[in-house]
């Protein structure tokens, strides 16, 4: 992606960030999804960091989401999804995922205004 | 970034299989006193066998069900001499299945239903506010 006036690097961090948090809400469905499967083991999205590191050094687009799974203890089934944790994860999610969008929309109002001239 | 609203898919496929469990507990209970004679077999409770599924990127795409697993055909043997079915020792032959166990499987599936429930209606949500962006 290149930067641009109209895709500058707040356009872009902001969409990679939607892009990290729309994969943690997909693995947040696997898992519940999977609540009962035996040896299922919880997947794990992380981009916070990576992304950090992206901005840090002036080119956002270099980026990647990592999908891990939970070393976390599993119970009989061999299965250590923990639903508490995935709903309360999944809240989180859905609300920081509303406050990307509007900051890409405050983003795209000041865009406007610059392109009307009023 | 996988299909379009994939997230509820996934959903989709939880609520599925939840629901194929709570109708296997469901037949499980209705036939937990059904009584055969020693020379059949009895009525074999059911389980749901499930596995997760993920596309080819390696990222979950939800669950799926495999196929059914039977109990033990030959269910427990109960005296009751005056039972129709009682062969010329008084056995009958019962299902092995016990209902404390069908009781706890029914709220768990049914749990798990509304777990998925919830991720659905969330993903709907995020994804309402997904169609907002530029608004």
């Amino acid at each position: 992606m290149s930067l641009s006036p109209i895709s500058d690097a707040t356009s872009v961090t902001l969409r990679q960030a939607l892009d990290g948090l729309q994969q943690r809400q997909d693995a947040i469905a696997s898992n519940v999804a999977n609540l009962e499967t035996p040896d299922y083991l919880a997947r794990v999205v992380s981009f916070e960091d990576s992304l950090r590191t992206a901005v840090g050094s002036g080119n956002p687009s270099s980026f990647a989401v990592s999908e891990e799974r939970s070393t976390a203890a599993t119970r009989l089934n061999g299965n250590n999804v923990n639903i508490d944790n995935e709903i309360m994860l999944g809240s989180e999610t859905l609300l920081r995922q509303r406050l990307v969008i509007q900051g890409l929309n405050s983003k795209y109002a000041i865009l406007r205004t610059a392109i009307m001239g009023r | 970034m996988s299909i379009t609203f994939s997230a509820f898919d996934t959903a989709r496929s939880g609520m599925g299989a939840y629901k194929l469990w709570l109708d296997a507990v469901a037949d499980n209970v209705a036939n937990i006193d059904n009584v055969s004679s020693t020379d059949a077999q009895a009525f074999q409770e059911r389980f749901v066998l499930v596995a997760a599924t993920e596309d080819a990127a390696g990222q979950g795409t939800g669950v799926i069900v495999k196929g059914a697993a039977f109990g033990d055909p030959n269910g427990r043997l109960a005296y009751e001499p005056n039972h129709p079915l009682a062969d010329a020792n008084g056995m009958i032959r019962r299902p092995d299945i016990d209902l404390s166990d069908q009781m706890v499987y029914m709220q768990v599936a049914q749990r798990g239903y509304s777990a998925n429930i919830n991720v659905f209606e969330r993903a709907k949500e995020a994804y309402e506010a997904a169609l907002s962006i530029g608004k």
